[in-house]
């Protein structure tokens, strides 16, 4: 228990009347993969908020690195490298200047952020937008960025939102590596995805999260109930949806309908 | 990539993000800064930052910063120029015959109205942009420093504007009354600037702190309409007194009295009193009062600075359920345009006007403002008449409305989601004037008719029939002069196309001036006009002109206008 690394206990929030997370519960050690998955809306990224101190808990308590968070002191948050789901960036900043803004939040020198996030950027092909400003990236150019400005500080806990929203299938490949390295090098990352065969194939340990609770929490493996299944598999049944077959055939009735109509 | 860089040149050593030379003193200030909690580091990237944004916009007060842009420096200098000249007329106000507490507390009562109409509308993007959260306060930037950041990045803004629009009026006074109350004047001005900030932050803080989702929109809306109209009454307060009207036609008495304390405008007078030798206790609370408070408000600010960054959050929030259309919008809709593809276009516009924060953080207040200005210019005309003279007069009034014609139709370029246009670009649409006719028509609907409405209703109850054709009179002229504003001003553009930049009302900054010194003076000469021509005749020429540019104008729209379907979603 003490080595856990995030610890979240009892959480509720709710915006407005609405109930986002009703008791939630799990702990995370160190040196870990966490997958977190749950259907739109589950409450993902208002979990990972929270740990960033952007949002707080209406009850429960939320350790990081065997310490509350509290907003008095923000020191912690240069221990975690954070992509945040919405591409919250300054677009009128090019590529250099927004991160070497972002190194420089976390305590580096100019020259240092500058240097590290170009060399990062090179090896991702961004070398040549680099100057350019970010409003003329393309979606998964942005998503680079984002990534690039959460690794520069070399921190010890990943929050990484999505992140592979809009990367192409080599960069994801890539990305992929780089987590398992970062993990074999004892850092912890936690992120969230709707790719569901990445995130079956890459996470040590898969959090379902569905109506604001844990519905299924350990290796794949574990949850899996039957060997022969997969991850795809067993989103649906854990979140209750079995009639995609059905809910398609109505979709394509409705939007033949007119159609027919005309025609006849 | 050697083109880009040619067409997009790099400051110097874009890395560095130095701080702007605007803010250079603070270094001085790091240590106290930072036992204070305050981050000095991360404060200097911020400003930094933030000043870099505000120089890549086409045009604002942010190119202030970085002074080796040609193009936009002059730009600038012509809105500043514009709010000067604008300052100057507001200036006239000292050259009034009559005592200082009576002149400086009519100026001061304006001064506090403009800067407090800047801060609602041009910078309330900066207090209040909750995506600042995510990129500092997510790496480690604590509340207080982000905080402090915003205050200085609008005490910047701030200062400019007051010293553009009450600088001339400074000077005025000292000519008419000496330098040394020219100078009580300055300082005065400085603390009523701060007065307006911290009024400004407080309610904000208020409604932040007791309302959620679409509840805290329409508070923010509601509260700074009635704050402004608290202004322009604390001003009005001391004419009560008995005294007032005997020495110099309406001059304010300067007894001390009770009334001048929540009179909060008044207490400006209060140091060029001092300054001209009237060391009494009136002057003596005046001035007291007008440093005080500013400063009292202040400290308790920075108290709570931290949990204002905490309430933002809110602000992200999205409301749930959409307010249903009421029978006001069918009515008006059905008395307003044809059915069928107008009408669409009116609802869209409507729906989106509705939901608009930005929009209406912006256009609202200078709404309020334009119903309050002409009262303060023939506030004393008015006290002198009866109460159904008055009635009538107010009902012209009305026209002041027209100031905030500008910037309600500049804005309309604007949306937080621009992408959302994106759909007129892949279906089939020609009608471009009628998306905008249909959308300018909203938005009078929404936002003059009411008012006026609501005027004339009233002023109809206590002057009769006189005022009810005034104001019929002002609301068809009101409407003739939207649709004729409305070409100039967004009819090349593409509505709701655009992202708001924080400096986007300057844009329209020299219009926007233009329309209120316009604005005032036709609401003057119309009041007085309209007073002594009284009956019908006035009326009907004005119902007339109105008639006539809504139906010429109404007809080119739909048949002339082009515009480019172009969604920007950087800040121009
Ligand atoms: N700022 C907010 N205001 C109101 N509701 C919100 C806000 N943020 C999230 N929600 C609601 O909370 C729920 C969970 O959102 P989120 O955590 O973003 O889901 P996920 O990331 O799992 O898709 C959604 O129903 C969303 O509508
Ligand atoms: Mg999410």
């Amino acid at each position: 228990m003490t080595d856990s690394i995030v610890t979240l206990s009892h959480i509720q929030k709710s915006f407005g009347s609405k109930k986002v997370l009703k008791d939630l519960n799990f702990t995370i050690a160190p040196g870990n993969i966490v997958g977190y998955i749950g259907p739109n809306g589950a409450g993902k990224s208002t979990t990972v908020k929270m740990m960033l101190g952007l949002l707080e808990p209406d009850d429960g308590t939320l350790e990081l690195f065997g310490q509350p968070i509290s907003p008095k002191d923000p020191s912690y948050k240069r221990r975690i490298g954070y992509v945040p789901e919405s591409a919250d960036v300054f677009d009128a900043l090019t590529a250099r200047e927004y991160l070497s803004l972002i190194g420089q939040l976390y305590g580096l020198s100019a020259a240092d952020a500058e240097q590290k996030a170009l060399a990062l950027a090179e090896l991702v092909n961004l070398r040549d937008a680099f100057d350019r400003r970010i409003s003329s990236y393309s979606k998964g150019m942005r998503q680079l960025i984002l990534i690039i400005a959460s690794l520069l500080h070399n921190p010890d806990i990943l929050f990484w939102d999505q992140p592979l929203n809009g990367l192409d299938a080599n960069t994801v490949l890539v990305i992929e590596e780089v987590l398992q390295d970062l993990r074999d090098q004892g850092k912890t990352i936690f992120y969230s995805s709707h790719i569901l065969d990445v995130v079956q194939k890459l996470s040590d340990r898969i959090i379902v999260l569905n109506a604001g609770t844990v519905v299924a929490d350990g290796p794949f493996k574990a949850i899996a109930k039957e060997a022969d299944t997969n991850l795809q598999q067993l989103f649906n049944d854990l979140t209750g949806f079995a009639e995609h077959g059905q809910k398609a055939q109505s979709f394509v009735d409705i939007v033949t309908e007119g159609e027919s109509h005309e025609d006849a | 990539m050697k083109m880009l860089k040619k067409t997009e040149p790099v400051p110097n050593d874009p890395a560095a993000l130095p701080l702007p030379k605007a803010f250079s003193w603070l270094v001085r200030l790091r240590p106290t800064f930072e036992k204070r909690g305050i981050q000095f580091d991360q404060l200097r990237l911020i400003l930094a930052t933030k000043s870099l944004l505000a120089s890549r916009e086409s045009s604002g007060l942010g190119s202030m910063f970085n002074n080796n842009k040609r193009g936009k420096r002059s730009r600038l200098r012509i809105t500043f120029l514009w709010n000067t000249v604008f300052g100057a007329v507001l200036g006239l106000l000292l050259l009034i015959p009559a005592s200082i507490v009576t002149t400086f507390t009519m100026f001061m009562t304006v001064q506090l109205l403009t800067s407090f109409l800047a801060i609602l509308t041009s910078y309330s993007s900066l207090i209040l942009d909750p995506r600042d959260r995510t990129v500092f306060a997510a790496r480690g930037v604590n509340d207080r420093t982000l905080s402090f950041a915003r205050l200085l990045n609008i005490c910047f803004y701030l200062g400019m504007t007051l010293l553009a629009m009450g600088g001339p009026g400074i000077v005025i006074s000292s000519f008419h009354y000496g330098p040394i109350v020219a100078i009580g004047g300055f300082i005065a001005l400085l603390f009523s600037g701060i007065l307006s900030l911290m009024l400004a932050l407080f309610v904000y803080l208020l409604i932040l702190r007791f309302f959620d989702g679409e509840r805290l929109r329409n508070m923010l809306n509601l509260v700074q309409i009635l704050l402004m109209i608290g202004i322009y009454a604390g001003g009005q307060l001391p004419n009560l007194l008995p005294q007032s009207m005997s020495i110099f036609g309406a001059s304010i008495s300067d007894q001390f009295s009770w009334l001048f304390i929540p009179a909060f405008p008044a207490w400006f007078a209060g140091l060029p009193m001092l300054f001209a030798g009237q060391v009494t206790a009136l002057s003596l609370l005046l001035a007291g009062l007008s440093v005080v408070i500013p400063v009292a408000m202040t400290l308790i600010f920075f108290h709570f600075s931290g949990v204002f960054e905490v309430y933002l959050e809110k602000l992200n929030q999205g409301n749930a359920r959409p307010r249903k259309l009421g029978w006001w919008f069918r009515g008006i809709s059905a008395l307003m345009t044809r059915p069928g593809e107008e009408r669409t276009y009116f609802t869209l516009g409507w729906r989106v006007l509705g939901s608009e924060r930005d929009y209406k953080l912006r256009v609202y207040p200078q709404l309020a403002y334009g119903l309050i200005l002409p009262l303060i210019f023939i506030g004393n005309e008015l006290r002198e008449m009866s109460f159904k003279s008055a009635s009538h007069f107010i009902a012209y009034a009305g026209i002041g409305i027209i100031v905030a014609l500008a910037p309600a139709l500049v804005n309309l370029r604007f949306s937080s989601q621009p992408q959302a246009m994106a759909i007129f670009q892949y279906v089939p649409f020609k009608t471009h004037g009628l998306l905008l006719r249909g959308v300018v028509k909203a938005m009078f609907a929404r936002l003059f008719l009411l008012p006026l409405v609501l005027m004339t209703a009233i002023t109809t109850a206590i002057g009769g029939l006189d005022a009810l054709v005034a104001g019929i009179a002002v609301i068809i002229l009101t409407y003739g002069i939207t649709l004729i504003m409305g070409w100039p001003l967004v009819g090349s553009q593409f509505p709701f196309a655009s992202v708001y930049s924080a400096n986007a009302n300057f844009r329209g900054g020299s219009i926007g001036v233009i329309s209120i010194i316009l604005g005032m003076i036709a609401a003057v000469i119309i009041i007085f006009v309209g007073g002594f021509l009284g009956g019908w005749i006035f009326p009907l020429v004005l119902t007339l002109l109105g008639l006539t540019f809504g139906l010429l104008l109404g007809h080119f729209y739909r048949t002339n206008l082009r515009y480019e379907l172009r969604i920007n979603t950087e800040p121009e």
